[in-house]
């Protein structure tokens, strides 16, 4: 009873999982192989079906609370997954805008040729699978390592941000795609934060603890 | 999928007081359909209807019909309805026999006389109903000695010995324990593989678990029947909503 | 002093429990005393003699045996299943109401007038003449109210959850009663009957008037004829004997067979109610 509907949600927020991590490979691979067939699998196909999972996902919490009243781990997980799907599709829309730009940037030759931004979706897309892999075995210590790795992210972001500062300061004219990339080195750096949101419930869940707002970002004083 | 048995403008009257009004009701088969509603709504009466159990009373009278695959239950023997529409009371009441000639009365009743035909229906249904390991080395035993929850299952047995086709079950757990009541409970997702299922319940908790479809009744009406998803988490009636929530009953 | 009361209560219901069971050993004992020696087990069987100063009690103990056979027969099937019928079938009306109420008044009626009535019905009017089978009427006539009310009541004491469940299988109204109903009804249904047959054994007043003689010198099957009990034997002996004093040993020995008799009868219903019993 119980048992099979939370069965049931942990498959489906797997599901949408893996089309996220899909969706982020996929988006910046456009830009890398300067292929639009990939960003417009993201637009009109991955990105709908993570939409729909969130609706589908966030309909069986809804049935397995009203008809199971589930209590303690059960209900810890049940609210868990209503967040972390919400994060997931937030990922989705960020993963659309990096395609839609891809397409965009594609059309004209690529300002510098890209190293970071292709490391910071790989970094993005490993967050996220080790996050929900740390929710689905309830393992802390592999959700503290996911939400450490959101610094190099941020470290990277700065990064690509000095240098492009530099290429429009170097030439004016570079601004627009300059831009560009920075705009979606902003979307990565979001994926990967809603990602390390995702191990936070990890902490939630198998602990009952609110790690929320306590991260290394957050204790950054400026 | 189909509807097993279905109420059409079922009414049912004792003597002058009528007790249920016009009742429309269509049970899916191989499914649970849970009956719920406060004391004195007629659910029980209603399931008793279903295997025309209320025909003993002497001033029932019925309007209306009901129809198992389609037949009215009015128009075939009340014998041959009841081997195929089994029932299930709320205190455990096993015959005063033993374990074994409990599950194979009605088999017997059917005229199978043939010891191993017997043998291998008593021991499938006892199978069926998860107590065969329990009491496989006594079957000769006196049903009396069996716990509460053990005898309730042996019930389940005895009705499903002859393979019937509906399960009626009138608030078959509320006289065990909650061990025994989980064991049941668990017990009806299995058979609903095999029976269609109606499950008259005054614990709604016991319909959301293990029910598919809910039919709240009040005071002899149908008020709302549908999902048990929908009637657990958007009922529309408001008066659904007050009973699942607690504000009344 | 709640406790007191409680103890003295529980004191007094002792007293009158083994009051009745030891005035009834008291008896036996008596009689067993008054009958001097006269007891032996050819005393069951050897006819009376010489005017009843000497032999046995055989001929009244055929008869009252004989007797309470046939008055089993004929008012234990009518008995019984009026009884089933005013539990199960009849339906709830006035004159049900009316039956059930008139039956249970003539349970109260005293032996006599059913032995007057007997006489009247059975002796003459049925021109039976006095007979085995006129006194054997008028004591099934007499039983019936009590058997039929014990077994109404046994049924009624029946679990209603039981029948439906046998109901709930496919069971029709025969099979309910024989593996249901019977069950449970059966130990009273088997008390109201030894209460019939008891009283079929000892009951003076209703063969006085149809059929019971002093003296009969053949023992017969034949219930058209004339029969001795053991009652009527007991009474003539202990109150219209000339040799009173001679004959009273012989009248306490056969009071002493007469309790013997019940007693058995008592056994036998116990044992069977046991057997039954054993499932429930």
């Amino acid at each position: 009873m119980l048992n099979e509907r939370v069965s049931e949600i942990n498959s489906l927020v797997s599901e949408m999982g893996g089309l996220v991590e899909d969706a982020i490979v996929k988006a910046i691979r456009t830009m890398v192989e300067k292929d639009p067939t990939d960003a417009d699998q993201v637009i009109n196909d991955l990105e709908p079906r993570i939409n729909e999972l969130e609706k589908r996902i966030d309909e069986e919490c809804l049935i397995t609370l009203a008809r199971y009243q589930p209590v303690a781990h059960d209900l810890r997980r049940v609210v868990a997954v209503l967040k972390i799907d919400k994060d997931l599709e937030r990922m989705g829309d960020h993963c659309e805008n990096i395609a839609r730009r891809a397409k965009e940037i594609i059309k004209e030759p690529l300002l510098k040729p890209l190293i970071d931004l292709p490391r910071m979706a790989e970094t993005a897309q490993e967050i996220t699978k080790e996050a929900l892999d740390s929710f689905f075995k309830e393992d802390t210590q592999l959700a503290k390592q996911a939400i450490e790795k959101d610094v190099l992210v941020d470290q990277l972001q700065e990064q690509i941000i000095r240098e492009l500062i530099s290429y429009i300061l170097a030439d004016p004219r570079n601004i627009n795609k300059a831009l560009d990339l920075i705009f979606t080195s902003k979307d990565l750096e979001r994926i990967s934060d809603l990602a390390t949101n995702i191990a936070e419930e990890t902490f939630f869940l198998v602990e009952g603890s609110d790690i929320r707002h306590t991260g290394p970002k957050d204790q950054r004083k400026d | 999928m189909a509807i097993k048995i279905e109420a059409r403008d079922v009414s049912v009257y004792f003597g002058s007081t009528q007790i249920l009004h016009n009742v429309n009701l269509g049970i899916e088969e191989k499914s649970v359909t849970a009956i719920i509603g406060p004391s004195g709504c007629g659910k029980t009466t209603f399931l008793r209807t279903l295997n025309r159990l209320n025909d003993l009373s002497p001033d029932f009278r019925l309007e209306g019909e009901i129809l198992l695959d389609g037949e009215n239950i009015y128009h075939m023997d009340p014998i041959v309805l009841r081997r195929r529409v089994g029932m299930v009371f709320q205190k455990p009441n096993p015959f005063p026999m033993s374990i074994f000639d409990n599950v194979a009365y009605g088999l017997r009743l059917q005229g199978i006389k043939d010891k191993h035909l017997l043998q291998e229906k008593v021991k499938s249904a006892l199978i069926a109903a998860g107590l065969w390991e329990e009491v496989q080395n006594r079957l000769s035993s006196n049903a009396f000695d069996l716990s509460g929850g053990q005898q309730q299952r042996l019930c389940i047995a005895r009705a499903i010995a002859v393979d019937p086709e509906v399960l009626l079950m009138d608030e078959p757990t509320s006289a065990l324990d909650p061990a025994a009541t989980s064991r049941v409970e668990e017990l009806i997702l299995e058979l609903k593989k095999s029976y269609t299922i109606v499950l008259v319940t005054h614990n709604m908790y016991q319909a959301a678990r293990v029910s598919d479809f809910t039919a709240f009744f009040l005071s002899g009406y149908l008020v709302e029947f549908n999902k048990t998803d929908v009637i657990f988490t958007n009922p529309r009636d408001e008066r659904t909503q007050r009973y699942v929530t607690g504000k009344f009953g | 002093m709640r406790k007191a009361f409680d103890s003295i209560w529980v004191l007094l219901s002792a007293i009158a429990y083994f009051s009745a069971v030891v005035f009834v050993i008291w008896v036996a004992i008596h009689l067993y005393a008054l009958s001097r020696g006269k007891l032996s087990l050819a005393f069951l069987f050897t006819n009376p003699s010489s005017g009843m100063t000497a032999g046995g009690v055989f001929a009244p103990l055929f008869g009252s045996i004989y007797l309470a056979l046939w008055v089993l027969i004929i008012s234990a099937p009518i008995g019984v299943l009026a009884g089933v019928y005013f539990a199960e079938f009849a339906p709830d009306n006035t004159l049900t109401r009316l039956l059930r109420s008139s039956i249970r008044t003539l349970s109260g009626v005293p032996a006599i007038v059913y032995g007057l009535f007997g006489l009247a019905f059975f002796v003459r009017f049925m021109n039976l003449g006095l007979s085995l089978l006129a006194s054997a009427l008028t004591l099934s006539v007499m039983n019936l109210p009590v058997i039929i009310t014990t077994t109404e009541e046994a049924l009624r004491l029946v679990p209603n959850a039981q029948k439906e469940a046998a109901i709930a299988l496919g069971a029709n109204s025969w099979e309910v009663w024989r593996d249901v109903s019977f069950k449970y009804a059966s130990s009273g249904i088997v008390s109201g009957l030894f209460l019939a047959l008891s009283r079929a054994l000892g009951e003076t007043a209703p063969i006085l008037l149809t059929g019971v003689v002093f003296y009969q010198p053949t023992v017969t099957l034949d219930p058209t004829k004339t029969f001795m009990a053991l009652p009527y034997h007991i009474f003539i002996l202990s109150t219209q004997h000339s040799k009173f004093t001679e004959v009273l040993p012989i009248a306490a020995a056969s009071g002493f067979v007469l309790l013997l008799m019940v007693l058995f009868a008592r056994i036998l219903a116990y044992m069977y109610n046991r057997r039954i019993q054993r499932w429930l």
